[in-house]
């Protein structure tokens, strides 16, 4: 029996006290945090795809039909629904969609090695030895918070960038890969362990706040102690609201909308990003990899990854948008870097960092278009470019936060995307 | 092994000075322990009054270039970051970012463009006038009127012609604030400071005008423009005056008001008297002792890493000897836990890292070495300097060692069966080899944050804000690191060619892993080395190479000589105040990375003593750990007193810390063992071998998301003990904890097991019983009446003992207690 009806809970007050000391009144910060976009029109959510490997931008959203075979490759573009925007043909679902993201062509960097190509994509600052920036769902939730029984930042898989120097207290709770379709997941630390029912849960949570009492002189006037009480009351919360559990149980969900997503794995992650951002999760971290294709670029496309993407990627938009979320929720995609203009003779193509494509969708962005441009064979900007920092200044700024904002690491200011502009075309 | 302060002295002056050496004196000319107090000590010459006094009126004196006018402009906030200290300047003027490139700015000032910012053909024309008075529009608004002192004093330096830096100048010798020392009443508005700038001839001036000034705490006191302090409330913090390169610190103190019961200074041991001086300065009362409970959880979280059992919290708490606490921390400081706690912490100090290990295919082995290298070391308690020697001069293999014995020891090493005797080296060359320290730029910033405790990440770009380095000093480290490598030599390239020939078919892509896998069946393979190279820049096949060259003239060996100098022991300091930070959650100089001149310890006196006492110690680790765990200070209660409890500063009463990731994994591991295996512990620790247990992936994943750094960042102190909805969740909820819980060879299991034979009128008591042993195995503690009434009633209203039993524990271990160490 439960006495409780998703109302006031052990702790509680603490949260509320919480609340209350960074004076926001409990509606307000409900408001605040419910899925409506900003009054500036940017999102408050945000889901980041990772396209883990290196995408090849002249296969995917960069075509270069008119260019010489050993550059073109073996795709062919097909149109969609924006007139005058053409994509691979394999990705028929995304052609149907267009006007509901826009591409982003002629993005370039110099780093052409996994792991700090990673890092830049996903911070907007090149990486340095001496200190470690943090990702975005780290930033975009420490500057806009979930409600309290829900985690603010879900990484499906390894997140492929952590907290930074902000601190674990940042970083995304992470859950495992999804299997794919009726595979059932189970959330490590929210599912309850075997055999232990919610009551038996609740009634140790009673008696806990009985037995948790030796630092209670210095509750409500100390960092630690009232940390640990807000994250404890959180993981309550969490644990115990049928709230995450529901979000997270894809059965729910009508036939209907299941069937704009395809039954592998990735596509049950977009899924299940729409629900977590529904129940009020602010950002979602996923990633579809297996794109680093030094040989049999064209058939490991074409016969798994395109597909996937196209299926994932698409239900993705059209459900944001079946739920009024997509204004609300702003959407990044991109690997770490390009592969290079000119297939090898195995058929694969390596890293390119010079030029690349990616993909924005939702918030401010307007969709249905086009953003800069590479040459003839895709191998540089056509003009300057856009460099990773203008990238991540976008999408910030797309997510209502000030990419010149100011944090303090290691005694110094770093400003958040220091070297990067905003790239207003995109929101015009 | 004892090394006395004069042998050291003796050692150094003994030693040639090469030039560079001079390079290593001029890059890191400062001693912290340059006080204010002692430079005073020196005599007063004859004293030029302010320059606000001079120039308040009309006169003919043409003011310095570096005296004044820099300093003018310095103070003014023109070269700050956001004005023409910007990358790209402001408005077409660009000065050097807080100013250290005198050429460079004089020439912006004086030639950049026609006409000139100081204009010495017309004057009164100079924009270095007309902008900041705002007779012209300037962005960064209004400085000074016409008339200003200011104002008369860059115009006199444009009319007279705007004099460059002149050779006959005499550096600053010195810089001294005064009062050294400022006790502040909660009714003092106005105290001011005086800042005299004494110049290598002995010619000496007041520059408080010159000076740029800050409070290190405003909520204490501030500090004006014009070095004048007030009082803001109670506590300590320093006010810090900044010209030229010089930057000194003055403490402020502001005592609590409030009761104070002064305590006897006799009989205290050093660190005790050394606080307690400041407390009474302070008015700041000390916590009482902390319980014996308190202390044993305390010492063997802190000492060793890992909670005492059960049994052994019984054994302390019935000890009545008075001596049992000193007794404990001996019986603690040998053990293999110690070992473990602080071989972990030189491992993350320096930069163990399994990522970023040289040889791809060899990093857990390498890793597991350096870590067993280090190990060894802390085990044997071998001086703290001899381990720094060992990794900063690092060599592959000693002068008389050939590449072909190199290679074979090294694949014996890493060999399936091989035997693991890579701690029998005299060095450890992988720190110089590590992937992130592969550029000068890196290994420099890792040198002087490891061993220095100094940051130097300004100074890569530009002068240092708050500390007199300056890009010219990084430059200078950085020019020992240069020709330093980890490749092979010549001789290695043409083995490594001859074997991957007669091993590796060609146009094979993972010719490493063939590589790997050969050296692991027991095949002799090449390795790259740690190697310098004289002559060009670096790359395998350029300059000559030269291994373990003669002892003196070995660069790194004068670094190293250079880190033990005495008149400047950042090596000790920086090494006290980390292990200082370690017990009491906060550094006598905090953050602990941060040894600059801006951020001065909280306690000089204590940190000199302890520096002092390490080096004279013959750098003994143990001897540390001895000083500062016997301190009364150390042994406080949490518990603050009225009079204390705003006061973070002074080690007045305990900080509650957060376990460390590996530390509360263990914990969890050790509370939920049964009896035999909790004596035993064997299990698979998480403070102990860096890839010991990191086996599991899962485990892994779990540590570094309760806080464990990496250890890839090269100059950052990465962990993280803060709260987390991960650590929440993990004790409340996770697999793993409840899989722990719920082992068959685990305490809940063998209480059942017990409760299970007892007659029916015995299983109160029994119950009794294991509700003590829960909180003895979880909080080190016994359970109060209170408590114990709780826990009683809620086995009573459990549908099975189990069910009681295993909430009871995992309640314990979702208590605040639990993961603070208190």
């Amino acid at each position: 029996m439960n006495q409780y009806c998703d109302g006031i809970r052990r702790r509680d007050f603490l949260a509320w006290g919480v609340l209350g000391a960074s004076q926001l009144s409990l509606s307000s910060y409900l408001r605040a945090s419910s899925a409506n976009p900003a009054a500036n029109g940017s999102a408050t959510s945000g889901i980041f795809i990772f396209l883990n490997g290196g995408p090849s931008h002249q296969d995917t959203f960069d075509l270069k039909p008119e260019a010489a075979s050993e550059y073109r490759g073996e795709f062919k573009p097909v149109s969609t629904n924006v007139p005058g925007l053409q994509i691979c043909e394999h990705l028929p679902r995304l052609a149907k969609v267009a006007d509901k993201f826009t591409l982003v062509r002629g993005v370039t960097h110099t780093l052409g090695a996994h792991s700090l190509g990673t890092q830049y994509l996903q911070t907007g600052t090149r990486p340095i030895a001496s200190l470690v920036h943090p990702g975005f769902g780290s930033v975009a939730t420490k500057e806009h918070p979930s409600p309290p029984d829900v985690p603010s930042y879900i990484s499906v898989d390894k997140p492929p960038m952590g907290a930074g120097f902000l601190g674990v207290r940042y970083a995304p709770f992470r859950i495992g890969k999804l299997a794919g379709m009726n595979r059932g997941i189970r959330i490590r630390g929210i599912d309850l362990p075997n055999g232990l029912p919610l009551d038996e849960f609740e009634r140790r949570n009673e008696t806990l706040e009985q037995l948790d009492t030796a630092f209670r002189s210095l509750e409500g006037n100390h960092e630690l102690v009232d940390g640990l009480d807000e994250f404890s009351q959180r993981a309550f919360s969490i644990i115990s609201s049928p709230r995450m559990r529901e979000a997270f149980d894809l059965n729910r969900e009508s036939p209907g909308f299941k069937q704009l997503f395809g039954r592998d794995g990735f596509s049950q992650s977009c899924l299940l990003a729409i629900r977590l951002i529904e129940a009020g999760v602010r950002f979602v971290t996923l990633s579809l990899g297996g794109w680093d294709t030094h040989s049999n670029n064209f058939p490991t496309l074409k016969n798994r990854l395109l597909p996937s993407l196209d299926q994932g990627l698409a239900g993705l938009l059209n459900g944001l948008d079946h739920r009024g979320l997509l204004k609300s929720t702003a959407v990044m995609v991109t690997g770490e870097f390009g592969r290079t203009p000119k297939v090898k003779d195995n058929g694969g193509r390596d890293h390119y960092p010079r030029c690349m494509a990616m993909l924005m969708a939702g918030g401010r962005i307007s969709g249905g278009r086009v953003v800069g441009a590479s040459d003839e064979t895709a191998s540089q900007p056509l003009e300057k470019g856009f460099s990773p920092d203008d990238m991540a200044a976008t999408f910030y700024e797309n997510l209502g936060i000030d990419p010149k904002m100011q944090y303090e690491a290691s005694g110094r200011p770093i400003t958040l995307v220091r070297n990067g502009k905003t790239v207003s075309e995109l929101f015009s | 092994m004892k090394r006395s302060l004069r042998h050291l002295l003796r050692r150094c002056s003994r030693k040639g000075r090469t030039g560079l050496l001079v390079i290593v004196c001029a890059a890191l000319p400062v001693s912290v322990f340059l006080t204010t107090s002692e430079a005073q000590e020196q005599k007063q010459p004859a004293l030029t009054p302010s320059v606000a006094e001079r120039f308040s009126r009309e006169t003919n004196e043409t003011p310095d270039f570096r005296r004044h006018v820099l300093p003018l402009l310095n103070r003014s906030g023109c070269n700050a970051a956001a004005c023409h200290g910007a990358k790209e300047g402001q408005g077409g003027f660009q000065l050097s970012l807080f100013g250290y490139d005198l050429e460079a700015d004089y020439k912006q000032l004086v030639e950049d463009r026609d006409p000139p910012r100081a204009n010495w053909k017309e004057p009164d024309k100079s924009d270095i006038l007309l902008k900041p008075s705002l007779q012209k529009d300037h962005e960064g608004g209004f400085h000074f009127d016409e008339g200003d002192w200011q104002y008369r004093l860059l115009q006199n330096w444009v009319r007279g012609r705007a004099p460059g830096e002149s050779t006959k100048t005499a550096p600053l010798a010195r810089l001294v604030v005064e009062p050294a020392e400022l006790v502040l009443k909660s009714t003092d508005e106005a105290v001011p400071l005086r800042a005299i700038a004494v110049w290598a001839d002995g010619t000496a001036e007041d520059v408080t005008a010159l000076c740029r000034f800050q409070s290190n705490n405003e909520a204490v006191a501030e500090v004006d423009e014009e070095g004048v302090v007030s009082f803001r409330g109670s506590g300590d913090t320093q006010a810090i005056a900044f010209y030229d390169q010089m930057i000194v610190s003055v403490p402020i103190l502001s005592p609590y008001p409030g009761n104070y019961r002064a305590m006897p200074l006799d009989g205290l041991e050093p660190i005790d008297r050394l606080i307690a001086a400041k407390q009474e300065k302070l008015r700041l009362e000390a916590a009482d002792s902390c319980s014996d409970a308190e202390f044993l959880r305390r010492v063997s979280l802190d000492l060793t890493g890992t909670l005492p059992t059960a049994q052994r919290v019984r054994e302390f708490l019935a000890d009545s000897d008075l001596n049992k606490r000193a007794r404990l921390v001996e019986e603690l400081l040998a053990s293999e836990e110690y070992v473990a706690c602080w071989t972990n912490f030189l491992c993350e100090l320096t930069g163990n890292s399994e990522n970023q290990m040289p040889d791809p295919a060899f990093r857990r082995e390498q890793s597991q070495q350096w870590y067993d290298w280090i190990e060894r070391r802390v085990r044997d308690n071998v001086p703290y300097d001899e381990i720094v020697e060992g990794m900063v001069c690092g060599t592959s293999r000693s002068p008389d060692e050939s590449y072909a014995d190199y290679c074979r020891e090294l694949s014996t090493n890493v060999r399936a069966d091989g035997p693991r005797s890579y701690d029998e080296r005299e060095t450890l060359p992988l720190y110089w080899a590590r992937v992130n320290t592969r550029s000068a730029d890196n290994k420099t910033l890792s040198f002087s944050h490891v061993f220095l405790g100094v940051r130097l990440q300004c100074a890569e770009c530009h002068k240092h804000p708050f500390d007199r380095w300056t890009k010219d000093d990084f430059d200078g480290l950085k020019a020992f690191f240069e020709p330093l490598g980890y490749r092979l030599s010549p001789e290695g390239e043409q083995v490594s060619q001859a074997f991957r020939e007669a091993n590796v078919p060609p146009d094979v892509r993972n010719a490493q892993g063939i590589i790997a896998k050969l050296a692991r069946e027991g095949k002799v393979i090449p390795w790259k080395e740690l190697t310098y190279a004289s002559g060009s820049r670096g790359g395998s096949n350029s300059g000559t190479f030269t291994q373990g060259a003669g002892r003196e003239a070995d660069p790194l060996r004068i670094l190293m000589d250079w880190l033990r100098d005495p008149s400047h022991p950042y090596m000790s300091l920086a090494f006290v105040n980390r292990v200082w930070a370690h017990y009491f959650g906060l550094g006598i100089v905090d953050p602990q990375d941060d040894l600059s001149l801006a951020n001065p310890p909280s306690n000089r006196a204590l940190l000199d003593y302890l520096a002092a006492g390490f080096i004279e110690s013959g750098y003994d680790m143990k001897w540390l750990h001895r000083q500062i765990l016997k301190s009364e200070a150390y042994q406080r209660s949490w518990q603050p007193r009225s009079s204390n409890r705003a006061d973070a500063r002074n080690f007045s009463h305990r900080e509650l810390r957060r376990l460390p990731a590996e530390v509360i994994y263990d914990a969890v591991w050790l509370a939920t063992a049964n009896d035999q295996k909790a004596a035993l512990r064997s299990g698979r620790r998480a403070v102990g071998p860096v890839s010991g247990m990191t086996r599991s992936e899962g485990v892994n994943r779990l540590l570094g998301e309760l806080g464990k750094p990496d250890r890839s960042a090269v100059c950052e102190n990465e962990r993280s003990n803060e709260p987390s909805l991960t650590q929440a969740i993990f004790l409340q909820n996770d697999p793993e904890v409840d899989k722990m819980i719920s082992r068959p060879d685990g305490w809940v299991a063998s209480v059942c097991g017990r409760l299970k034979g007892v007659p029916a009128n015995d299983l109160g008591q029994a119950k009794e019983r294991s509700v003590e042993e829960a909180f003895l195995r979880t909080l080190s503690r016994f359970p109060t009446q209170e408590e114990h009434q709780v826990c009683l009633e809620f086995m009573e209203n459990s549908a099975t003992p189990e069910n009681g039993v295993r909430g009871i524990l995992w309640m314990l271990l979702n208590t605040k207690e639990f993961c603070i160490n208190r």
